[in-house]
Formats: structure tokens, C-alpha cells, sequence
């Protein structure tokens, strides 16, 4: 018995030196919650000396307000004895002597001793971490990116004030959802599998290397990103901290510059060809002008009177060609600058208006589709295709009579596809590009006069309002030139004014 | 020596492929005015003067003066499709053009042009460039047969 006794006080000697030895303030109390064993470190924290603690309530360490709920959770503590940490989910105080308080951990193991259950806690002063994580959370919060943090199975666990107005959502809607909520939905399907090969390599880097990413608004629109993945680790394992920077802004000015450059481009194209046919097709008119007035002086000095009507006809010829490639080349430079003001337009009554104030001859009629458009468009442009199309169709018909054909379809919900349909010899399809370019003729201007500026003309126009060209033709009988033109025109200032 | 070369200077033919009519005539009135009693042809660009060409409608010995900006197949084109056949690779082709442009020039050279001469000095007529072309012509051996090639 007395052996069975000193054991005990063995026993009970060796339990009391492990807790005074713990890291950790230790505190056992009983049922009722007095205070019957403290340890050093328990002295140290909480600021009262060991006889000061023994045989109170352990209500004493904790900040008032949380006094009158302790009864009730350490009762339920005593209905279901196990090891585990207090309050989980809840921050935990304890209070110092002085008054003060200071955030805790706490793990309450139940021991079993010969005057019944009573409760061991281990107290882990955690100020110095919590003080890590306030400056952590200050820091993403004044990040300038959005930051959101999410745990290995994407829930989001922390947002800064950026994120929030990014993305829309006020920070309790996001904070325990999945992180794919801020995704496009039809990337989430992929995104569990990206997050695991982050985790399975865990290093900082850009999310999405080579790919387009978007962020979703709450309210469903999408916005371009650039993502910058950090992993943490925390205390409960690692997370990943994401910076999110919506670069809808510098996707815009890009675009702007992308197009800019397009358009300079062209414009630059669009010189360089001109330097090189005024060169040869405005120049040749004049070296003509000059050589026949040579001539005229040779033959009036040989007496030759009989060849001067025909130089003379000649001569004039030139000049008229002369004024018609400075008139189109001026139409050409002004295209797309001279919009004039929306109207509504029946398309069949504009055509039949333009093609009657041409003065075509009379074998060639106009024949439109029934169920030609009405829309609001701007008329000046369009008729100056029109008007084009008409009088080329014309001008190249090997025939007195012939029927020229205007019909459309819509092309999609922004384009309608025109067609400008004639009979005439067709245009062979080695030079179905050729005809689109500036100063470009299929027969010698001797034969038929031109300035190789009409489909070329067309071509600007139709490409200033973002429609294409193309052209059909076996070359045998009949051309067909498409364009399309858009629904809802918007007005556009060509960015660089050119030639 | 002496009957050889007068033996060019009688047989040759110009072919003319240029697409202005007054050019045409400017190169025929030059001739007379030199006395030159030389057959001239006319095409109106590059396809013309290859049906011509392989038609056999232009006698050897020819020299042809290209212009290089043509309606349907222009100068440059026409060097390319006449020094990848066989029957007319050998041709001996002057370019006369107002291109001063330096690539149409190089590339000019490149298909193995005789010369490249600008057309730019209105007043000195096609006279000069007869001239010129009319003593290559009684200097040089030209190409007679095909087969030669």
C-alpha cells in the first residue's frame, strides 16, 4: 500500500517536472475551473506568481468578456474528452496581470487523476505571430495589384482592397469561395490541373506563360490579366498568394498601336506605289506632249502640213489622260475622308439614281434584286462604289448592249456582301489581283482610256469601313466584283493622311 | 568581217514592247530620220510579245526594246517567262523605260538585259537610243538561229 503510494507520488513528482520543463505555459484545472498546477512559463506570461494562481478561478486569465462564456465551453469540454485545440476558428486572448491582453493558442488535454478528470492546457503567447501576419496582410493590402490568396484546393482565403474592385465582389463574398469564380468559365474545367502542377513545383513565376488570361467581373464581363504566382508557407501549409493586374488598358493601347502600325503600313505601301507610278503613268502623258510637239515642229519644217491635224488629236488625247489620272488620283487620296452624314438609303433607288446620272449608253441596263436593303448608312462612300463598279462594268464591256447586275446577301450580323454582276469579257483569273491596284490596266490606254484607278478606288473605300473585295471571273464571259459593307457604318478618320 | 556585219545591219528586226502609242511611233520616226530601213514590230505589253515571239512572226536576228510598265504582264515579267524558255533565252532585250527606280533596274540586269536606258531625256528623242542600238547591232554577232542557244 505504502509502496502503491510512493509510487503514485513518483508519478505525480515526474508529471510535475515535465510541465514545469514545457516550452509552453501550462495550466491544469479542474471541473470547475480552479486553477490547481501552473508552470514557470505560465508565471512568465501572464504576469502573477504561482501562489497567486493556485486555487483561483482560471477566469483570471482570461479578458472579461469572455468570462461568462467559459463555463458553458468548458462543459462541454468535460462531455466529450479529447485532446484538442480551444476554439477553433475563434481568436483566443489571455489577459496579463497588469490588465493587458495578448492573442493565444491554446490545446487542452484531458488527464485523468485520482481526484477526477481534470484539464492540462498548454498556452502559446502568439503576439510576435500574429504581429508577422497584421504586417503580412497590411503589405498585400497595400499592394497596387490585387492580391488573393487561396489554400491548395482554391479557396480563397485572403483579398486585398485591389481585388475587390477589380473584380467586383465586396471581400466576404470571395473570402471560403473557390478561387474559380473569378475565372471565365470556360477555363475553370482546366484550372484544378494548373493548380496542381503549380504545387507539385512550387516557386515563384507568371501564371499562364504563352497564354491569354482572363479575369471574370462579378457581373459576367471578362478582362485581360497578368497573374504572378507566389507559394507561402504558412502554418497551415503552403498557399499561394496570386498578384492579378487587369492589362485592359495596355491590351487596348496595343491594339490601337497594332492598328496604327497597320495603317501606316498600308499607307507607306500606298506611297511607295505611288512614287513608282507617278514615275512612269503621270510623267508618260507629258513626255508624250512634249515629243508631239517635236514632231509638229519636224513636220511643219519639212512642210508636212498634212500630219499636224492628227499630232494635234494626239496631243489632246494626252492632255485629257493627263487631267483624268490628277482627277482619280485626287478621288483615290480623298477616299474615306469625304463620308458626308448618315441618311437612310433604299439601295435599289440609289443604284438606279447613280446609274442613271452616268449617262451610260443606252444598250446597258441596271438590273437590281427585289429585296435590296434599306439602311442608314453613309450614302457618299457607298455611291462612290457604286458609281465605280457601274462605269467600269461599262467601260470594259466588249459589247454595245449588256446588263449589269446588282445583288446582296447578308453576310453576317455586321456585313452585308454586295455584288456588282456585268456581262462583259471577264477578267482572266491570273489577274484577279492585278485589277485592285492602283494604275493598274489590262489593255494599253491607247486602246481604252483609263487611269487604272477605279477598282483600286473601290478597294480603299471598302477597306476603310473594315469590308473586303474579291472578284469572280472565268475570264470568258461576265465579272462579278464582291465587297462587303458594314450594317451599322461608323464614320472613321484615317489615322495618316494619305496620298 | 566587213560583209558579216553588214550581213546584221540588214537582217536585223526590232521588236517594240511598249504599251504607248506615241513611244511606237517616236521609235519609228527615229528610224526613218536615220535611214534605217530595219522591219519593226509592235506589242502592247509582255503576252503580246510572247505570242509574237513563239509564233515565229519575228525573224531572227531581233532585238527587243522593252518598256518595263505594261498593262496583263509588264517588263519584268516578261524577262522572267523569255529566259525560262528554251526557244527565246537568248534574246537580246534592251529595257527603255521611265523607272528610274534601283531594284527594277537590278532585277533587270538580273534576267540579262543588253542595257537598261531611261526614257527620261524628252528632248534627246529616241534618236540617241537608235543610235546606239544601231551600232550594237552592226558590231555585235547576234544570236540567227534558235538552235544556237
Amino acid at each position: 500500500m505504502s509502496s502503491n503510494t510512493s509510487d503514485i507520488k513518483q508519478t505525480d513528482d515526474r508529471f510535475r517536472q515535465v510541465v514545469e520543463a514545457a516550452p509552453n505555459a501550462m495550466v491544469m484545472v479542474d471541473k470547475s475551473g480552479v486553477i490547481e498546477m501552473v508552470n514557470t512559463q505560465a508565471e512568465i506570461i501572464f504576469g502573477y506568481r504561482r501562489e497567486e494562481l493556485l486555487g483561483q478561478s482560471i477566469d483570471c486569465l482570461l479578458p472579461e468578456r469572455f468570462r461568462h462564456q467559459h463555463p458553458h465551453h468548458r462543459d462541454s469540454f468535460f462531455s466529450d474528452l479529447r485532446p484538442r485545440a480551444m476554439g477553433i476558428g475563434r481568436d483566443l486572448f489571455g489577459r496579463h496581470k497588469d490588465g493587458s491582453e495578448f492573442p493565444v493558442e491554446v490545446g487542452l488535454n484531458p488527464i485523468e487523476t485520482e481526484d477526477g478528470i481534470k484539464v492540462l492546457s498548454a498556452i502559446t503567447d502568439i503576439s510576435a505571430r500574429k504581429r508577422m501576419e497584421e504586417r503580412f496582410r497590411l503589405v498585400v493590402e497595400a499592394a497596387p495589384n490585387a492580391m488573393v490568396m487561396v489554400d491548395k484546393s482554391g479557396v480563397i482565403e485572403m483579398v486585398n482592397t485591389q481585388a475587390e474592385i477589380i473584380f467586383g465582389y465586396r471581400r466576404e463574398e470571395l473570402l471560403g469561395q473557390s478561387i474559380d469564380c473569378l475565372l471565365p468559365e470556360r477555363f475553370r474545367h482546366q484550372h484544378p490541373h494548373h493548380r496542381d502542377s503549380f504545387f507539385s513545383d512550387l516557386r515563384p513565376r507568371a501564371m499562364g506563360i504563352g497564354r491569354d488570361l482572363f479575369g471574370r467581373h462579378k457581373d459576367g464581363s471578362e478582362f485581360p490579366v497578368e497573374v504572378g504566382l507566389n507559394p507561402i508557407e504558412t502554418e497551415d501549409g503552403i498557399k499561394v498568394l496570386s498578384a492579378i493586374t487587369d492589362i485592359s488598358a495596355r491590351v487596348k493601347v496595343n491594339q490601337k498601336l497594332a492598328e496604327h502600325h497597320e495603317e501606316l503600313e498600308r499607307s507607306n505601301k500606298e506611297l511607295a506605289t505611288f512614287a513608282y507610278v507617278a514615275s512612269h503613268d503621270l510623267k508618260s502623258p507629258l513626255r508624250g506632249i512634249f515629243q508631239i510637239s517635236q514632231w509638229i515642229e519636224e513636220d511643219l519644217g519639212n512642210g508636212d502640213i498634212l500630219s499636224i491635224p492628227s499630232h494635234m488629236n494626239l496631243l489632246r488625247g494626252r492632255l485629257r489622260r493627263m487631267e483624268l489620272l490628277l482627277d482619280d488620283l485626287l478621288a483615290y487620296s480623298r477616299a474615306g475622308r469625304m463620308e458626308g452624314g448618315l441618311s437612310q438609303i433604299d439601295l435599289g433607288v440609289l443604284a438606279h439614281d447613280i446609274f442613271d446620272m452616268q449617262a451610260l449608253p443606252d444598250g446597258f441596263k441596271l438590273l437590281t434584286a427585289d429585296d435590296l436593303p434599306t439602311f442608314t448608312t453613309l450614302a457618299t462612300p457607298l455611291e462612290q462604289v457604286l458609281r465605280n463598279l457601274f462605269t467600269n462594268a461599262v467601260k470594259h464591256h466588249d459589247q454595245s448592249t449588256g446588263s449589269i447586275k446588282l445583288d446582296w446577301q447578308p453576310k453576317n450580323k455586321d456585313y452585308y456582301e454586295l455584288s456588282v454582276t456585268d456581262d462583259g469579257p471577264g477578267i482572266p483569273p491570273e489577274y484577279h489581283e492585278r485589277v485592285f491596284v492602283m494604275f493598274q490596266t489590262l489593255r494599253p490606254r491607247d486602246e481604252v482610256e483609263g487611269s487604272g484607278m477605279g477598282l483600286a478606288l473601290v478597294k480603299k473605300i471598302v477597306e476603310n469601313y473594315g469590308g473586303k473585295t474579291s472578284i469572280t471571273s472565268d475570264g470568258i464571259r461576265g465579272t462579278t466584283i464582291h465587297f462587303t459593307w458594314p450594317v451599322n457604318i461608323k464614320g472613321r478618320a484615317p489615322i495618316a493622311d494619305s496620298i | 568581217m566587213q560583209t558579216q556585219s553588214r550581213h546584221n545591219y540588214k537582217e536585223v528586226t526590232l521588236l517594240v514592247v511598249d504599251d504607248d502609242d506615241i513611244d511606237a511611233i517616236a521609235l519609228e520616226r527615229a528610224l526613218r530620220k536615220l535611214r534605217l530601213l530595219n522591219t519593226l514590230h509592235r506589242a502592247r505589253d509582255g503576252l503580246e510579245a510572247l505570242t509574237l515571239l513563239r509564233s515565229g512572226a519575228i525573224p531572227p536576228p531581233y532585238i527587243i526594246l522593252l518598256d518595263l510598265n505594261m498593262p496583263r504582264m509588264n517588263g519584268l515579267e516578261f524577262l522572267q517567262a523569255l529566259r525560262t524558255d528554251p526557244m527565246l533565252t537568248h534574246a537580246v532585250v534592251f529595257v527603255l523605260t521611265t523607272s528610274k527606280s534601283d531594284e527594277d533596274l537590278v532585277a533587270a540586269y538580273r534576267r540579262h538585259v543588253a542595257g537598261y536606258v531611261f526614257k527620261q531625256h524628252m528632248d534627246r528623242d529616241f534618236l540617241e537610243v537608235i543610235g546606239l542600238i544601231e551600232h550594237y547591232w552592226r558590231i555585235v554577232e547576234l544570236p540567227v538561229n534558235k538552235e544556237m542557244s
